[in-house]
Formats: structure tokens, sequence, C-alpha cells
């Protein structure tokens, strides 16, 4: 649904990413996964429309992103930055905001709207934590509400920053349990991360990024074979087999 | 619910209790002055109107100035509460970020070129505006951090007010009263003054309710807004402006009075708790009139028939306020 072609973009000017083409679907879940500085938040936000492009083209099913309003990607895409204040809010408030680029003018918060609010408080688990204050929540249960939050935007596309850095591992869980129900949902999962035997036992799709370039977009076990993985971090795979006969990886120094 | 409020009571309570205790304030504000009007000739020179001296009194003197004091307190208090929410800084507010400097040097200038009453308000418009520009592209440059707002915000007002000396000393008919401007004062405030200022003072207002829900969502952070749908640029210039326009309104007539800006949200949010613009709006804005109100009937009464300006208690009360506030616990958490 969302389609770069040869997008090039960064900060003031100063490319960080380098003519990219990409495409995300719906109903799959996308990892980019890179080393620190590699462009994988440039590469969310450009999709986003969050960063000015310096070349190529984005699009929203087939409509370029750069013609939209605010509003209408608002409608389209939903994103989670990497990094936020703590806003002074209670939960359901937040996740109500999710709400925002539906209403019109004046901003009434209607029954609908309302209903919406909870059942994604539900979905994300944290309907417990309505009336609770973010700045008294723990970081697994923030990040649970802004989840609910874009849950309550009701997009297409829903974008991920580094969902999981700073969780413990059972928050962890809880973030991929979601990340599950949206791509069940059929929305276009894509997310940015450091944690990739979440990108391999989730992902359908991971996107290998280096200095900017993409090195490889392709499946999970693709990733892992050719080896591209292996070359984008320095590292080298070790694949354990669990007695329910599940993979897992660990990474170890070349 | 730990710390964000104190009270678990619907906000509409709280407002409603505000209010009464601005409409109390404002009645012992009609009630005090020099000349001792008992509470029943203040009624009934309210009452007859300006054909009897105590109606004269009433009309003509006090209820400019108290109505001064409720419009200024209004003002600074939700300029004070839009700009701590908009640069996302508990520490901003018109008197600490310079812009109350910034609208006395715009008062000043235009009390020199242009020097009738309807015009100092947008000269002190255009003086805050211009001052809230610059703190803001300064601290964005170097990451905005929230001491690094409030150093610029005292490097500008040194410069805004060594400006707005040099003018008062070349040109000392360009401001009404030079002193009493400096410190905040009331006294001789006049309806006509009180008038163009007023009118900027409530579009202003008006225009925060109506975008409250955009300052909902901007006081998110940028780039949750932008991802919301919200033009963040577009949005944050058009609030600090109107920002400006509240501080603009005030120090044209009040002169340079600080603290209640700073002081008055912060009760507002201690008592209803954040994420509702729209409640902190009218909160800060009842808090500040009333305080700015009591404050300058005891500028009047306490040492009658000497005056103190109203800016001497608006800092003798404020400041160990402000210093409880930052030291209690009550508001440190988000200080």
């Amino acid at each position: 649904m969302i389609e770069l072609t040869d997008v090039s973009g960064g900060y003031r000017g100063k490319k960080r990413v380098f003519d990219v083409t990409v495409e995300f679907t719906r109903g799959s879940v996308t990892c980019v996964l890179g080393t620190n500085g590699s462009g994988k938040s440039t590469l969310i936000k450009l999709s986003c429309g969050l960063l000015p492009l310096i070349s190529g083209i984005v699009s929203v099913d087939g409509v370029k992103l750069s013609a939209m309003s605010r509003k209408a990607i608002a409608q389209k895409i939903a994103y989670l930055p990497q990094e936020r204040d703590i806003p002074d809010i209670t939960a359901e408030k937040l996740v109500m905001h999710g709400r925002f680029p539906h209403l019109g003018y004046p901003r009434i918060y209607s029954e609908r709207e309302k209903a919406i609010t909870c059942e994604a408080m539900k979905t994300a688990g944290i309907l417990h934590l309505r009336s609770e204050y973010l700045s008294d929540m723990s970081g697994g249960e923030r990040q649970k509400t802004y989840m609910a939050m874009m849950i309550a935007q009701d997009t297409d596309a829903v974008f991920l920053d580094e969902p999981t850095t700073y969780l413990d591992i059972a928050r962890q869980i809880d973030i991929a349990d979601i990340v599950k129900t949206l791509r069940q949902t059929n929305k276009a999962v894509i997310m940015a991360s450091h944690d990739i035997n979440l990108a391999l036992s989730g992902a359908d799709k991971i996107i290998l990024m280096k200095e900017g370039r993409i090195l490889a977009a392709t499946s999970p076990d693709l990733a892992l074979e050719s080896g591209a993985l292996e070359e984008t971090f320095g590292v080298k795979a070790l694949s354990l087999t669990d007695e329910t006969g599940h993979t897992h990886y660990v990474f170890a120094r070349k | 619910m730990k710390q964000s409020r104190i009270f678990s009571t619907p906000n509409s309570v709280f407002i409603m209790l505000a209010a009464m205790a601005l409409v109390a304030s404002i009645f012992v504000s009609l009630c005090s002055g020099s000349t001792g009007l008992s509470v029943t000739r203040t009624f009934h020179g309210f009452i007859e109107g300006s054909a009897t001296p105590a109606g004269r009194i009433i009309y003509f003197v006090r209820a400019p100035r108290t109505l001064a004091a409720v419009l200024a307190g209004a003002a600074l208090a939700v300029s004070g509460a839009v700009l701590q929410n908009v640069l996302a800084n508990p520490l901003a507010s018109s008197g600490t970020i310079g812009v109350n400097a910034g609208a006395g040097f715009g008062a000043a200038l235009c009390g020199v070129f242009f020097p009738f009453s309807p015009a100092l308000p947008a000269g002190a418009f255009f003086g805050a505006l211009l001052t809230i520009l610059i703190v803001y592209e300064l601290s964005r440059r170097v990451g905005a951090a929230r001491v690094t707002l409030v150093l610029a915000g005292v490097a500008i007002s040194s410069l805004m007010n060594a400006a707005t000396n040099s003018i008062t000393t070349l040109v000392p008919d360009a401001l009404p009263s030079v002193h009493a401007f400096q410190v905040g004062g009331l006294s001789g405030v006049s309806l006509k003054a009180l008038l163009p200022a007023g009118l900027y003072i409530l579009f202003a207002f008006a225009a925060l309710i109506a975008l409250n829900g955009e300052l909902d969502i901007l006081t998110l952070g940028d780039e949750s807004a932008e991802s919301l749908g919200l033009n963040a640029r577009k949005y944050r210039f058009a609030f600090l402006t109107l920002a400006a326009v509240l501080t603009g309104a005030a120090v044209s007539f009040a002169g340079l009075i600080g603290f209640v800006g700073l002081i008055a949200p912060h009760v507002a949010r201690i008592i209803i708790g954040g994420g509702d613009s729209k409640a902190l709006i009218i909160m800060s804005a009842l808090c500040g009139a009333a305080f700015l109100t009591l404050c300058d009937t005891a500028a009047r009464a306490m040492f009658a028939p000497f005056e103190l300006q109203v800016g001497v208690i608006v800092a003798f009360i404020g400041a160990p306020f402000f210093l409880w506030l930052l030291f209690s616990g009550k508001g440190r958490r988000k200080l």
C-alpha cells in the first residue's frame, strides 16, 4: 500500500537515506534492521511524510504523499516515535487523541469514538489503566498506551520506531503480541528494531540497512541463509532448536 | 493519579469554585480604597451610578482599576499556560522568557511614534511576538533544553529592558509612568486605555478556547502531533502569536508584572491536572484574575492613603510561593 521509489532524504538537506525503493503491503509485518545510524529512523520518517524528501516519490495507494494534507496522511498512516516527552494526561485521553484525524470541527467525541477508544485499550491490554496519568506509569505501560492510541487511530499503515527498546522481556512480548494483532486486522506494520529474534520470528519481510542504503529486502529465512544479516551487523548467527521445534538464533562476533 | 492532581472531583466543580472566588475578590476590590466606603455605600453607589460621589468613585476610579486587574491577571496567566504547553517547558511564562520585556519595549517604541492608546497594545504585541520568536528560534537551535530557554529569556529581558530604558530616558513621555510601568502598576488606568486592550484579550481568549483541541494535540510533542495530522509548525506559530497578543495587551496598561503568568497556570494544573487545555485555560484565567485583583486591593489598602505598585505585592507573594512550589514537590515533577 505504501511505495517508495528512489527515495533520498535526511535532515537539513543532508542525505541520510539514499535511493531507496521498497514497498510495504497490507497484512504484513516488515522489520527494518541495521546498525545504529544506518538510516532506519530516517527511512520510517520519510515513509510517513514527517521528513521532506530530497528526491524520489512516496505514494500511498497510488496517491503521492506530497499531494496529501497532514490530516489525510494521518488517516492512512500512524507513527510511533522512538523518543517522546511524557505528557501530563490520562491514558484514556491520550488514546482518545488517536481519533483526532477522523474528527471534523468542532471536535465532539461521540459514543462511537468512545467505543473505539475503549476497544483499542482492550486490544493493547491497558483498559485497567484508563484513568492513570502517563507520568505515573512504567515505561512498558506507557508504550502500550501509545500503541492503543495508534490502534484507535485505525490507519492502514502503522510505523513503529524501536517499540521494544528499553522494555523488559515480558513487555517486549506484549508489544510483539499487539503487533501480531495489528497484522491480523490487515494492517501494514513497519518497525525499526534492534531485536533480531523478534524480527526473525514475527516479521514477514526484513529490510537490512547499512549506511543509508538497503542491502537486502527479503524473507527472514532468506536474510539468514544468504548471509546478508550476518554481513549487515558483522556477526555470525548460530541456530538452536528448542524441544517444541522452534528455531532461535544467537549471535556472536565473527 | 498520585501527583498529577490532588482531588478527583470533576473539573467543572473547581471551575465554578474558582469563578466564585474571582467574584468575591472583585467585590472586595470594589469595596476597598483610600476613600473609606462601607459595603452598603459601595452597593448603593454601584446601583445609583455616577450621579453620587460614591458612584463616581466606583465607576471612574475603582471599577476601571478592578477591571484592569482582572484582565491583566487573566491575560498573563493564560499566556503563561499556553507558553508552557507549546514550548513543553514548565518554566516558561511571559516574565521568565523575556516576553514581558519585549512587550514593554514595543509599547515604549510605540509611545514615541504613535502616542495614542489603541496603538499601544498593538506595539506591545509586536514587541512580545518578536521576543517569543527570537527566544523560540534560539532555543530550538541548541536543542531546547528547559533551562536554555529561560537563560535566553534572561538575556533577551536585559536587552529589551535596556532598550526601553534608553527610550524612556530620551523621550520621557513615551510611557505614562515609567516607574509604575517597570514594576507593574495599575494606578491611573483609564477605561479608554482598557477598552482596546480588553478587546485584544477577549479575542485571544476566544481563539484559544476555539482551538483547545489543537492545543491538546500540540502538547503531545511535535512528532506525535504531526503523526495525528496536525501541522505542528503552523499551530505553534498561531499559539505563540495568541500568547503574544495576551501579553502585549496586558503589558500595555499594566506594565511589567511578573510571576502571575508563571504561578497561576501551575496552581491551575495542581487543581485540575493536565491533558485538558480548555479547562487549563479557563482555570488559569480565573486564578490569575483573582490573584492579581487581590494583590492590587492589598496594594491600595495596606498603607492607605499611600499606595504600593501591584507588582511589588505580586513579587512579595509570588516569589515565596514559587519557591515553595519548586521545593515542596507539589510541582517538582513538572519543573
